[in-house]
């Protein structure tokens, strides 16, 4: 391991059992069949660098981390790290109901490590950041959920350490709190130290990650450096639908209609979702259908949090058909580079969602300047 | 200075020992978190364990005391019976609290690494609380009753610490028994409310015919007992056969502490 090297993985795998419940009377042993949680890893992640970890739920992000704070051990391959790891797979450990927060900060803290002078030392930092000091003495079972998560997170930013490990921070607390908690992140960045968060929102932390790896069934789908000086279409990595996403498609059916999408294809020169900013594009889609009462098909072009940006429908009529080829093109010039994803929804007559199918393709994570925004609007602006 | 992670999990004997030791204050804290949130829950807090104790002995002092009569020689017999009482009652504590440990604290174990050993073990220093309120007791009840202090005291802190490792290592054995059974709470309630009766609690070793002593030998507890009110009350020395169960409790002490580095890394797994 070179020394700028942090944390190296190799050939990591963890394997779970699916324990299936039998009726305690029952003679033979159920160990149920293993699945791999995480399947043979392997990454290098440098000193310094923040990494944002991303997938769907059950994709291995949460149990990679595990591995990597010792609180699960690996199946197979190695793990090698350099530096002591703070590992905040849950904020709020330790904390007791019935007792203030004032003191709960000590219980916490020296859950996550910290030493009694040291939070001394820091205390005043700590309420400060928690924001409502005339609380400070009630017991934590009164405090909202919000406040809670306040105290909690104060606590952990103040933990010294060279490895962060954080899970799922931001799933909770308002703006705000997502806001201050990408600021203490790059805070934490600034004074050298080396990052992993888990998160569903990749979008918040576009600014500061130096690296993104989305998960997929136990695999790494993508994993990708940002050079942030220079990221603008760069990549050509090509989007696809992954498999098991299409035979989502073709497994709906609902009340009184059969839907399904057999085929969606971008036609473009090249097959590039960066090339959505730029250029013309036609988005080709094959529906076989069976329905009762004609509905509507939705195309929307989302951000990553699942926001609505842009979206254009068309009516499917009852008739002898029962396939068609729809094509949405999307005209150019109108999408600032961001991290966007397209999406289909059936809405029957009464503008009622019978089937969606969110995030069928999306760009990568890499042309990502979310503050800039996402639609080009010749916006003035002048100087007296 | 880096540190690998690899699925063999073996951890040398000085490395856990000094792992267990670096995570010392996580135990205390652990405890310290408990008794707070438990004794700031009810107003009576400490109180309510005195009354406990209190009601206890007078029920025992009424029942073999006045009614039944056991003889107890020249010690009155609430002085007799509490040291007996105390320290059966720390170790029925931390056999219920053990019992459960790992499975109420799923959620921390799933979260955060830390000497998994340090659960339990913070359960015997949650149960030191009731264990000094009842010595201080005893001490109070000791002078009222005009005994006086004799030489044997000072041989109380080696008892004491046996105390310790016999509740510490069978407090272990309980939490190691709950990760593979549910019922193990259950039990653990169970046995010890029978194995009261086999235990010098409240009467003296005396009135056990001979030949069925040998219950007693085998029984950490009752040498522990019998130990207690030879230092304490100056009883006159217990047979040495009760080192048996003292040796046996040593035995298991280390065996127990082997297991649990053994199984370390895989408690996670194993809830």
């Amino acid at each position: 391991m070179s020394p700028e090297t942090a944390i190296s993985i190799r050939n990591l795998s963890k394997e779970y059992y699916r324990a299936e419940k039998s009726s305690p009377f029952s003679r033979k042993s159920n160990k149920g069949t293993g699945f791999l949680a995480v399947n043979d890893i392997s990454i290098d992640i440098q000193k310094g660098e923040v990494v944002c970890i991303s997938g769907h739920n059950g994709s291995g992000k949460s149990t990679l981390l595990k591995m990597i704070a010792e609180v699960t051990q690996p199946t197979s391959g190695e793990i090698e790290i350099d530096g002591k790891v703070a590992a905040i797979l849950e904020i709020g450990i330790g904390f007791q109901p019935e007792i203030s927060g004032y003191e709960n900060i000590f219980l916490s803290g020296a859950m996550y490590g910290l030493k009694k002078s040291e939070i001394e030392k820091k205390i005043d930092r700590i309420i400060d950041m928690f924001g409502f000091p005339e609380f400070i003495n009630t017991p934590v079972k009164y405090y909202s959920s919000g406040m809670y998560m306040r105290l909690a997170f104060s606590i952990i930013v103040n933990i010294e350490a060279d490895i962060y490990l954080f899970d799922e921070v931001t799933s909770v607390g308002d703006t705000e709190f997502r806001t201050k908690v990408t600021r203490e992140i790059s805070r934490l960045k600034s004074n050298n130290a080396t990052i992993l968060v888990v998160t569903h929102t990749p979008a918040l932390f576009s600014r500061i990650s130096d690296k993104f790896i989305i998960f997929d069934k136990g695999r790494i789908s993508i994993s990708k450096s940002i050079d942030t000086r220079n990221n603008m279409g760069k990549i050509n990595n090509l989007p696809h639908i992954s498999e098991d996403k299409l035979a989502n498609l073709k497994e709906i059916h609902q009340d009184n209609i059969s839907f399904d999408i057999t085929d969606v294809s971008i036609k473009t020169l090249a097959i590039d979702m960066n090339c959505i900013f730029d250029e013309k594009m036609d988005i080709c889609t094959t529906v076989n259908y069976d329905i009762d009462d004609s509905v509507l098909m939705l195309m929307t072009i989302n951000d990553m949090l699942g926001n609505i940006i842009a979206s254009s429908s068309i009516e499917i009529k009852i008739g002898s058909a029962t396939s068609k080829e729809i094509t949405f093109e999307i005209p150019s010039g109108y999408l600032k580079p961001s991290p966007i994803s397209l999406g289909f929804e059936i809405l029957n007559n009464e503008k009622k969602s019978l089937v969606s199918y969110p995030n069928i393709i999306s760009t990568p994570y890499d042309n990502n300047d979310i503050w800039a925004g996402y639609i080009k609007m010749p916006i003035k602006v002048s100087e007296r | 200075m880096s540190k690998i992670i690899s699925p063999d999990g073996h951890i040398g004997t000085l490395d856990y020992l000094k792992s267990i030791w670096a995570s010392r204050h996580l135990a205390v804290t652990l405890a310290k978190g408990e008794i707070k949130n438990q004794s700031s829950m009810n107003l009576t807090g400490i109180f309510l364990n005195i009354i406990q104790s209190l009601i206890g002995l007078a029920v025992y002092w009424i029942v073999f005391g006045v009614a039944i009569g056991i003889d107890t020689g020249e010690i009155s017999y609430p002085v007799f019976v509490l040291p007996g009482i105390f320290i059966w009652h720390y170790f029925s504590a931390i056999t219920g609290y053990c019992s459960n440990c790992f499975i109420l604290s799923q959620n921390l174990i799933e979260k955060l690494y830390f000497p998994r050993i340090c659960i339990p073990l913070s359960k015997v220093l949650l149960g030191l609380v009731d264990f000094t309120i009842g010595f201080v007791l005893f001490v109070i009840l000791f002078i009222g009753f005009g005994q006086s202090f004799t030489i044997n005291w000072l041989a109380f802190p080696i008892i004491f610490t046996m105390i310790i490792i016999c509740v510490s290592s069978i407090g272990l054995c309980i939490s190691f028994i709950s990760l593979f059974s549910m019922d193990t709470t259950r039990i653990a309630a169970q046995l010890t409310n029978f194995l009261i009766f086999i235990t010098p609690v409240f009467y003296p070793d005396t009135i056990i015919p001979e030949n069925f002593k040998f219950i007693l030998y085998i029984n950490p507890v009752a040498g522990i007992i019998e130990y207690s009110r030879w230092s304490l009350l100056g009883a006159p020395l217990p047979d040495c056969k009760y080192l048996i169960g003292i040796a046996l409790t040593i035995c298991l002490a280390i065996s127990i502490f082997f297991i649990f580095k053994k199984y370390e890394k895989r408690i996670t797994d194993l809830l």
